[in-house]
C-alpha cells in the first residue's frame, strides 16, 4: 500500500508519472457527472496490482463493505479517464 | 425459449463466446429497466475474459452508490434462437446479495426483437413466430 495512502489527492496525470504502468485501485475524491460522463478530477491511490484480475478482487471485497466509496481499477498505461454514466435502479425481487 | 420466475423475476439461460470458448449462464435476469447488459466478471473469467488497460469504462449509477464496470466485445451473446455477434457487455462485480450471473437489457432485447410472453413464460422473436 502506498505511504501517502490518506494524504495525496491527485489528478490523472500525476497518478501516471507517479506509478507507471501498472493496475490501481482508485477512490474518486471530487468528480462530476455532465452529460452522460463521469468527469474524475481528484483521484487518490487505494492500492497497486501485478493485473487486472487481483485489482478487481479488491474492488469486489471494498465495494461490498462500502459501497458508497466511488471507486475504480485502472492501468496507468490509460491516456485519459473516459467514463461514461448510466442509471440503473436495481432489481425490486418478492420474498 | 422458456423462462422461469425467482422471487418475482424472470430469467432464463444464456450462452457468450469469446476468443473461441464458449460459457453457459443459467440464471440471467431479463430487465427490460436495464437499458445495458452487464455479466459477472468472476463467470467470464473462466473463458478467459479479462479487463485489459484500454478497455471502455462505464458507471452505472444507482439507489444507494454506484458500480464501476469495463465493457467488452463478445463474438455473440445468444438466448436460444435469439442471438447478436460482435456484441458490446458491461463486466461487473455484480455484488447484489441475489444468485444472478447476468442481466440482459434493452440493448440485447430490442436488437434481436424479442417478444416477451408472459402468459407461456416464453422468450422468442416474431420472426421465429411467423415461421411456425
Amino acid at each position: 500500500m502506498p505511504t501517502d495512502f490518506f494524504v495525496a489527492n491527485m489528478n490523472w496525470p500525476e497518478i501516471r508519472s507517479k506509478y507507471p504502468n501498472q493496475w490501481l485501485l482508485l477512490e474518486a475524491q471530487t468528480a462530476h457527472s455532465r452529460n452522460d460522463k463521469r468527469l474524475l478530477e481528484d483521484l487518490s491511490v487505494v492500492d497497486t496490482f501485478q493485473n487486472s484480475a487481483s485489482a478487481l478482487q479488491r474492488y469486489a471485497s471494498l465495494h461490498h463493505q462500502a459501497p458508497s466509496r466511488e471507486l475504480y481499477v485502472f492501468h496507468t498505461s490509460r491516456d485519459q479517464l473516459d467514463v461514461t454514466e448510466r442509471l440503473w435502479l436495481g432489481m425490486r425481487l418478492t420474498g | 425459449m422458456k423462462m422461469h420466475l425467482e422471487h418475482g423475476l424472470l430469467f432464463a439461460n444464456a450462452q457468450i463466446a469469446f476468443l473461441g470458448r464458449v460459457l453457459d449462464c443459467n440464471n440471467v435476469l431479463i430487465d427490460t429497466g436495464s437499458a445495458g447488459t452487464l455479466f459477472s466478471a468472476d463467470h467470464l473469467l473462466r473463458i478467459g475474459l479479462q479487463y485489459e488497460a484500454n478497455d471502455r469504462v462505464h458507471r452505472i449509477r444507482g439507489v444507494g452508490g454506484s458500480e464501476f464496470v469495463f465493457t467488452k466485445k463478445v463474438e455473440f451473446l445468444t438466448l436460444a434462437t435469439l442471438t447478436l455477434s460482435n456484441f458490446e457487455i458491461e463486466v461487473g462485480s455484480m455484488d447484489y446479495g441475489f444468485d444472478v450471473s447476468g442481466i440482459i437489457g434493452t440493448d440485447f432485447l430490442i436488437g434481436v426483437g424479442a417478444v416477451i410472453d408472459l402468459n407461456r413464460l416464453e422468450l422468442h422473436n416474431d420472426r421465429l413466430r411467423n415461421v411456425t
